[in-house]
Protein backbone atom coordinates (compact mmCIF):
# COMPACT_ATOMS: atom_id res chain seq x y z
CA UNK A 1 0.00 0.00 0.00
CA UNK A 2 2.97 2.17 0.84
CA UNK A 3 4.46 1.70 -2.06
CA UNK A 4 1.46 2.98 -4.28
CA UNK A 5 0.90 5.83 -1.87
CA UNK A 6 4.15 7.63 -2.18
CA UNK A 7 4.08 7.59 -6.04
CA UNK A 8 1.05 9.12 -5.78
CA UNK A 9 1.14 11.53 -3.54
CA UNK A 10 4.35 12.45 -5.81
CA UNK A 11 2.37 13.02 -8.85
CA UNK A 12 -0.36 14.98 -6.72
CA UNK A 13 2.39 17.85 -5.70
CA UNK A 14 3.57 18.07 -9.20
CA UNK A 15 0.36 18.40 -10.04
CA UNK A 16 -0.44 21.17 -7.26
CA UNK A 17 -0.98 24.87 -8.41
CA UNK A 18 2.58 26.90 -7.50
CA UNK A 19 2.74 30.41 -6.49
CA UNK A 20 0.53 31.49 -3.71
CA UNK A 21 -0.84 28.08 -4.03
CA UNK A 22 -4.58 29.79 -5.11
CA UNK A 23 -6.83 27.03 -6.22
CA UNK A 24 -9.73 28.83 -7.34
CA UNK A 25 -9.61 30.16 -11.13
CA UNK A 26 -9.86 34.07 -11.72
CA UNK A 27 -13.38 34.82 -13.63
CA UNK A 28 -13.02 38.17 -15.30
CA UNK A 29 -16.49 38.91 -15.00
CA UNK A 30 -16.80 38.27 -11.02
CA UNK A 31 -13.24 38.79 -10.53
CA UNK A 32 -12.72 42.72 -11.29
CA UNK A 33 -15.43 45.60 -10.52
CA UNK A 34 -14.92 49.46 -9.71
CA UNK A 35 -14.57 51.40 -6.69
CA UNK A 36 -14.48 55.00 -5.99
CA UNK A 37 -14.64 57.54 -3.45
CA UNK A 38 -17.79 59.43 -3.09
CA UNK A 39 -18.57 61.50 0.32
CA UNK A 40 -16.16 59.41 2.43
CA UNK A 41 -17.28 56.51 1.40
CA UNK A 42 -15.86 54.13 -1.33
CA UNK A 43 -18.25 51.63 -2.96
CA UNK A 44 -17.34 48.68 -4.98
CA UNK A 45 -19.82 47.55 -8.07
CA UNK A 46 -18.84 44.49 -9.29
CA UNK A 47 -20.81 41.70 -10.74
CA UNK A 48 -20.71 39.05 -7.93
CA UNK A 49 -22.64 39.04 -4.91
CA UNK A 50 -20.37 36.42 -2.99
CA UNK A 51 -18.06 38.71 -1.11
CA UNK A 52 -17.72 38.33 2.07
CA UNK A 53 -16.80 41.22 4.83
CA UNK A 54 -13.39 41.01 5.44
CA UNK A 55 -12.28 40.25 1.78
CA UNK A 56 -9.47 41.92 0.51
CA UNK A 57 -9.61 43.83 -2.99
CA UNK A 58 -6.59 45.01 -4.85
CA UNK A 59 -7.21 48.66 -6.40
CA UNK A 60 -5.68 50.18 -9.54
CA UNK A 61 -5.88 53.47 -9.47
CA UNK A 62 -5.02 54.89 -12.99
CA UNK A 63 -3.94 58.03 -12.69
CA UNK A 64 -0.82 58.51 -15.51
CA UNK A 65 1.74 56.57 -12.87
CA UNK A 66 -0.42 53.83 -11.86
CA UNK A 67 -0.28 52.54 -8.22
CA UNK A 68 -2.00 49.58 -6.12
CA UNK A 69 -4.07 50.37 -3.41
CA UNK A 70 -5.41 47.94 -0.83
CA UNK A 71 -8.58 47.43 0.70
CA UNK A 72 -11.02 45.38 2.52
CA UNK A 73 -15.05 44.74 2.25
CA UNK A 74 -16.66 46.27 5.49
CA UNK A 75 -20.29 45.24 4.32
CA UNK A 76 -22.48 44.82 1.50
CA UNK A 77 -24.61 47.57 0.22
CA UNK A 78 -28.15 46.52 -0.78
CA UNK A 79 -29.14 50.14 -1.78
CA UNK A 80 -26.14 50.51 -4.54
CA UNK A 81 -23.76 53.03 -4.35
CA UNK A 82 -24.29 56.43 -4.51
CA UNK A 83 -23.56 57.25 -8.24
CA UNK A 84 -25.54 59.48 -10.82
CA UNK A 85 -26.71 56.76 -13.08
CA UNK A 86 -28.40 53.44 -11.93
CA UNK A 87 -26.02 50.64 -12.27
CA UNK A 88 -26.90 47.78 -14.80
CA UNK A 89 -28.40 44.49 -13.60
CA UNK A 90 -26.54 41.49 -11.73
CA UNK A 91 -24.28 43.94 -10.06
CA UNK A 92 -23.72 43.81 -6.55
CA UNK A 93 -22.28 46.65 -3.99
CA UNK A 94 -20.50 46.78 -1.37
CA UNK A 95 -18.53 49.31 1.17
CA UNK A 96 -14.68 49.54 1.23
CA UNK A 97 -12.28 49.98 3.78
CA UNK A 98 -8.93 51.17 2.75
CA UNK A 99 -5.68 49.62 4.43
CA UNK A 100 -3.09 50.93 2.46
CA UNK A 101 -2.56 53.63 -0.28
CA UNK A 102 -4.89 56.23 -0.93
CA UNK A 103 -7.53 56.26 -3.69
CA UNK A 104 -8.02 59.66 -5.63
CA UNK A 105 -11.56 61.14 -4.39
CA UNK A 106 -14.67 60.43 -7.11
CA UNK A 107 -11.89 59.06 -9.69
CA UNK A 108 -12.40 55.52 -10.70
CA UNK A 109 -10.20 52.47 -9.80
CA UNK A 110 -10.49 48.95 -10.89
CA UNK A 111 -10.79 45.92 -7.80
CA UNK A 112 -9.52 42.68 -8.49
CA UNK A 113 -10.31 39.71 -6.07
CA UNK A 114 -8.30 37.26 -5.74
CA UNK A 115 -5.80 37.02 -8.73
CA UNK A 116 -3.80 34.36 -9.60
CA UNK A 117 -0.78 36.48 -8.80
CA UNK A 118 -0.73 39.69 -7.09
CA UNK A 119 -0.52 43.35 -8.51
CA UNK A 120 3.04 45.03 -9.00
CA UNK A 121 4.37 47.96 -10.54
CA UNK A 122 6.42 48.22 -13.81
CA UNK A 123 7.50 51.61 -14.79
CA UNK A 124 4.10 53.98 -14.96
CA UNK A 125 2.06 50.47 -15.31
CA UNK A 126 0.65 48.21 -13.01
CA UNK A 127 0.84 44.50 -14.13
CA UNK A 128 -0.29 41.12 -12.66
CA UNK A 129 -0.73 37.65 -14.02
CA UNK A 130 -4.55 37.79 -13.25
CA UNK A 131 -5.35 34.47 -14.73
CA UNK A 132 -2.29 32.28 -14.09
CA UNK A 133 -1.69 31.80 -17.63
CA UNK A 134 1.92 32.73 -17.35
CA UNK A 135 1.32 36.23 -19.18
CA UNK A 136 0.92 40.15 -17.89
CA UNK A 137 -2.77 41.54 -17.67
CA UNK A 138 -2.35 45.24 -18.21
CA UNK A 139 -5.02 48.10 -16.97
CA UNK A 140 -5.87 51.69 -18.92
CA UNK A 141 -8.65 54.27 -18.71
CA UNK A 142 -9.34 56.68 -21.17
CA UNK A 143 -12.58 59.09 -21.15
CA UNK A 144 -15.35 59.49 -23.49
CA UNK A 145 -17.71 62.38 -24.26
CA UNK A 146 -18.67 61.84 -20.46
CA UNK A 147 -18.12 58.92 -18.88
CA UNK A 148 -14.61 56.64 -17.95
CA UNK A 149 -13.73 53.52 -19.95
CA UNK A 150 -12.01 51.14 -17.93
CA UNK A 151 -10.20 48.24 -19.36
CA UNK A 152 -8.37 45.42 -18.71
CA UNK A 153 -5.74 44.08 -21.12
CA UNK A 154 -3.77 40.88 -22.37
CA UNK A 155 -0.43 42.00 -22.81
CA UNK A 156 -0.23 45.86 -23.72
CA UNK A 157 -3.02 47.98 -23.97
CA UNK A 158 -4.50 48.87 -27.19
CA UNK A 159 -2.22 46.21 -28.95
CA UNK A 160 -3.30 43.18 -27.01
CA UNK A 161 -6.87 41.63 -26.51
CA UNK A 162 -9.13 42.95 -24.25
CA UNK A 163 -10.26 41.20 -22.01
CA UNK A 164 -12.42 42.99 -19.55
CA UNK A 165 -14.24 46.20 -20.09
CA UNK A 166 -16.17 48.61 -17.86
CA UNK A 167 -18.21 52.08 -18.16
CA UNK A 168 -18.06 55.00 -14.75
CA UNK A 169 -20.11 57.48 -15.67
CA UNK A 170 -18.99 60.92 -14.60
CA UNK A 171 -22.39 63.25 -15.53
CA UNK A 172 -20.46 65.96 -16.91
CA UNK A 173 -19.07 66.07 -20.35
CA UNK A 174 -15.32 65.55 -20.78
CA UNK A 175 -13.13 65.66 -23.68
CA UNK A 176 -12.60 62.49 -25.00
CA UNK A 177 -9.53 60.53 -25.99
CA UNK A 178 -10.64 57.06 -26.27
CA UNK A 179 -10.12 55.11 -29.49
CA UNK A 180 -12.02 52.57 -31.30
CA UNK A 181 -10.54 50.02 -29.14
CA UNK A 182 -11.42 50.88 -26.11
CA UNK A 183 -14.96 51.87 -26.72
CA UNK A 184 -16.18 49.02 -28.57
CA UNK A 185 -19.30 46.82 -27.75
CA UNK A 186 -18.12 43.53 -25.45
CA UNK A 187 -19.66 40.37 -27.54
CA UNK A 188 -21.23 37.79 -25.75
CA UNK B 1 -18.00 90.60 -7.47
CA UNK B 2 -18.56 87.70 -5.46
CA UNK B 3 -15.26 85.34 -5.28
CA UNK B 4 -14.56 82.22 -6.60
CA UNK B 5 -15.17 79.41 -4.21
CA UNK B 6 -17.76 76.26 -3.32
CA UNK B 7 -20.54 78.05 -2.96
CA UNK B 8 -20.50 78.71 -6.58
CA UNK B 9 -21.12 74.96 -7.31
CA UNK B 10 -24.86 75.53 -6.06
CA UNK B 11 -25.58 77.91 -8.54
CA UNK B 12 -26.95 76.76 -12.05
CA UNK B 13 -27.90 73.01 -11.21
CA UNK B 14 -27.81 70.33 -14.34
CA UNK B 15 -31.87 69.14 -14.57
CA UNK B 16 -32.86 65.73 -14.80
CA UNK B 17 -36.52 67.15 -16.58
CA UNK B 18 -37.28 66.37 -20.04
CA UNK B 19 -39.46 69.48 -20.20
CA UNK B 20 -36.32 71.40 -19.98
CA UNK B 21 -35.20 70.40 -23.36
CA UNK B 22 -35.22 72.19 -26.82
CA UNK B 23 -37.78 71.36 -29.13
CA UNK B 24 -38.06 69.75 -31.68
CA UNK B 25 -36.04 67.04 -29.21
CA UNK B 26 -38.39 67.43 -26.18
CA UNK B 27 -41.51 65.96 -28.24
CA UNK B 28 -39.52 63.14 -29.88
CA UNK B 29 -37.54 62.03 -26.43
CA UNK B 30 -40.99 62.46 -24.79
CA UNK B 31 -42.46 60.32 -27.69
CA UNK B 32 -39.87 57.85 -27.05
CA UNK B 33 -40.02 57.43 -23.71
CA UNK B 34 -43.78 56.71 -24.10
CA UNK B 35 -43.31 54.20 -26.34
CA UNK B 36 -40.65 52.54 -23.83
CA UNK B 37 -43.09 53.06 -21.31
CA UNK B 38 -45.94 51.11 -23.01
CA UNK B 39 -43.91 48.61 -23.89
CA UNK B 40 -42.39 47.65 -20.21
CA UNK B 41 -39.29 48.81 -20.61
CA UNK B 42 -37.33 50.52 -17.09
CA UNK B 43 -36.10 54.00 -17.82
CA UNK B 44 -34.27 56.52 -15.61
CA UNK B 45 -33.53 59.82 -16.99
CA UNK B 46 -30.66 61.37 -15.12
CA UNK B 47 -29.23 64.37 -16.79
CA UNK B 48 -31.04 66.06 -19.47
CA UNK B 49 -29.83 69.96 -19.32
CA UNK B 50 -26.32 71.09 -18.45
CA UNK B 51 -26.56 74.89 -18.46
CA UNK B 52 -23.82 77.08 -20.27
CA UNK B 53 -22.96 78.50 -16.95
CA UNK B 54 -22.32 75.95 -15.04
CA UNK B 55 -19.85 74.10 -17.68
CA UNK B 56 -18.01 77.07 -17.44
CA UNK B 57 -17.46 77.32 -13.51
CA UNK B 58 -16.61 73.54 -14.01
CA UNK B 59 -14.23 74.59 -16.86
CA UNK B 60 -12.35 77.08 -15.45
CA UNK B 61 -12.36 76.34 -12.07
CA UNK B 62 -10.48 72.80 -13.27
CA UNK B 63 -8.03 74.75 -15.09
CA UNK B 64 -6.96 77.33 -12.53
CA UNK B 65 -6.84 74.46 -9.47
CA UNK B 66 -4.53 72.65 -12.17
CA UNK B 67 -2.60 76.15 -13.03
CA UNK B 68 -3.09 75.01 -16.58
CA UNK B 69 -5.34 78.68 -16.98
CA UNK B 70 -3.86 82.34 -15.89
CA UNK B 71 -7.07 83.58 -13.71
CA UNK B 72 -6.31 87.10 -14.89
CA UNK B 73 -7.32 86.07 -17.95
CA UNK B 74 -10.85 83.76 -17.93
CA UNK B 75 -12.85 85.37 -19.90
CA UNK B 76 -16.10 86.58 -18.63
CA UNK B 77 -19.47 84.86 -18.95
CA UNK B 78 -23.15 86.53 -18.88
CA UNK B 79 -25.09 85.53 -15.91
CA UNK B 80 -21.87 85.05 -13.99
CA UNK B 81 -20.53 87.43 -12.01
CA UNK B 82 -17.32 85.72 -10.36
CA UNK B 83 -13.84 87.00 -9.44
CA UNK B 84 -11.48 84.37 -10.22
CA UNK B 85 -8.77 86.16 -8.82
CA UNK B 86 -8.01 86.61 -4.63
CA UNK B 87 -6.40 89.63 -3.02
CA UNK B 88 -4.63 89.68 0.02
CA UNK B 89 -5.10 91.97 2.52
CA UNK B 90 -2.88 94.96 0.50
CA UNK B 91 -5.13 94.43 -2.43
CA UNK B 92 -2.35 92.13 -4.21
CA UNK B 93 -3.49 89.20 -6.27
CA UNK B 94 -3.67 86.06 -3.72
CA UNK B 95 -2.37 83.27 -6.29
CA UNK B 96 -2.23 80.64 -3.33
CA UNK B 97 -5.92 81.54 -2.36
CA UNK B 98 -6.71 82.13 -6.02
CA UNK B 99 -5.86 78.34 -6.63
CA UNK B 100 -7.21 76.78 -3.13
CA UNK B 101 -10.33 78.64 -4.07
CA UNK B 102 -10.82 76.81 -7.34
CA UNK B 103 -9.42 73.47 -5.85
CA UNK B 104 -12.50 73.21 -3.61
CA UNK B 105 -14.86 74.54 -6.50
CA UNK B 106 -13.20 71.23 -8.31
CA UNK B 107 -14.12 69.03 -5.29
CA UNK B 108 -17.16 70.05 -4.13
CA UNK B 109 -18.34 69.40 -8.20
CA UNK B 110 -16.50 66.27 -7.91
CA UNK B 111 -14.40 67.07 -10.66
CA UNK B 112 -11.51 64.65 -11.94
CA UNK B 113 -10.98 65.11 -15.54
CA UNK B 114 -10.70 68.24 -17.39
CA UNK B 115 -14.33 69.58 -17.78
CA UNK B 116 -15.30 70.56 -21.58
CA UNK B 117 -16.48 73.87 -22.46
CA UNK B 118 -19.68 72.99 -24.36
CA UNK B 119 -22.01 69.90 -25.34
CA UNK B 120 -25.38 68.77 -26.10
CA UNK B 121 -26.13 69.00 -22.96
CA UNK B 122 -25.70 72.79 -22.98
CA UNK B 123 -27.75 72.89 -26.08
CA UNK B 124 -30.83 71.23 -24.43
CA UNK B 125 -29.97 68.28 -26.96
CA UNK B 126 -28.81 65.58 -24.81
CA UNK B 127 -29.94 63.29 -22.43
CA UNK B 128 -28.40 60.61 -20.24
CA UNK B 129 -30.98 57.83 -19.34
CA UNK B 130 -30.71 54.15 -18.04
CA UNK B 131 -32.85 51.79 -20.01
CA UNK B 132 -33.37 48.15 -19.27
CA UNK B 133 -35.96 45.33 -19.65
CA UNK B 134 -36.58 41.47 -19.43
CA UNK B 135 -37.07 38.85 -21.74
CA UNK B 136 -37.68 40.21 -25.55
CA UNK B 137 -38.76 43.98 -25.79
CA UNK B 138 -41.63 45.24 -28.68
CA UNK B 139 -41.85 47.96 -28.74
CA UNK B 140 -43.71 50.54 -31.70
CA UNK B 141 -41.43 52.89 -33.64
CA UNK B 142 -42.14 56.30 -34.77
CA UNK B 143 -44.16 55.03 -37.92
CA UNK B 144 -45.95 53.14 -35.14
CA UNK B 145 -44.95 49.55 -36.20
CA UNK B 146 -44.21 46.84 -34.18
CA UNK B 147 -40.48 46.40 -33.48
CA UNK B 148 -39.54 43.20 -31.43
CA UNK B 149 -35.93 43.15 -29.96
CA UNK B 150 -35.22 39.85 -28.71
CA UNK B 151 -31.16 39.82 -28.80
CA UNK B 152 -29.35 40.79 -25.83
CA UNK B 153 -28.27 42.69 -24.30
CA UNK B 154 -31.30 44.07 -22.76
CA UNK B 155 -30.11 47.76 -21.99
CA UNK B 156 -29.66 50.95 -23.63
CA UNK B 157 -26.78 49.46 -25.88
CA UNK B 158 -28.80 47.05 -27.83
CA UNK B 159 -28.73 48.12 -31.37
CA UNK B 160 -32.29 47.11 -32.42
CA UNK B 161 -32.98 50.07 -29.57
CA UNK B 162 -31.11 52.40 -31.48
CA UNK B 163 -32.71 52.06 -34.26
CA UNK B 164 -35.90 52.12 -33.06
CA UNK B 165 -34.39 55.49 -31.09
CA UNK B 166 -33.79 56.87 -34.45
CA UNK B 167 -37.06 56.89 -35.66
CA UNK B 168 -38.10 59.20 -32.93
CA UNK B 169 -35.41 61.78 -33.95
CA UNK B 170 -33.73 60.21 -30.17
CA UNK B 171 -29.88 59.22 -31.92
CA UNK B 172 -27.62 57.25 -29.81
CA UNK B 173 -23.92 57.85 -28.59
CA UNK B 174 -22.37 54.31 -28.64
CA UNK B 175 -19.33 55.58 -27.01
CA UNK B 176 -21.27 56.68 -23.70
CA UNK B 177 -23.95 53.91 -22.58
CA UNK B 178 -26.41 56.42 -21.13
CA UNK B 179 -25.80 59.13 -23.63
CA UNK B 180 -28.55 59.75 -26.26
CA UNK B 181 -28.76 63.02 -28.67
CA UNK B 182 -30.68 64.69 -31.41
CA UNK B 183 -27.54 63.84 -33.86
CA UNK B 184 -25.72 61.28 -31.86
CA UNK B 185 -23.34 63.94 -30.21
Amino acid sequence: MQRLLIPLLAVLLLLAPCGHGRTRAFHYDSGLGVASERSGTICLTIANSNLPAGQTVSLVVLTPRQSVAQAKILRALPNGCQNPEPAADGQAFYELCLVKGTLPSVAPAIAVVNPAQPLRSSGNFVVADLDGDHRLEYFRQCTSSEGVHLTVWAGKPLSGKRLWHEYFYLGYDVEPNCTDKDVAADHP
Amino acid sequence: MPLSGPDWVKQFPTTSSVDDLAEPFRTNVKNFLAALSVAGARVVVSDTYRPLQRVYLMHWAFAIANRTANPAKVPPMDGVDIQWVHTDAAGNPDAAATTAAAAAMVKAYGIVFAPAVASRHTERLAVDMTISWSGALTIKNASDSPVTIAAPPHNGLNPGLHAVGATYGVIKLVSDPPHWSSDGH
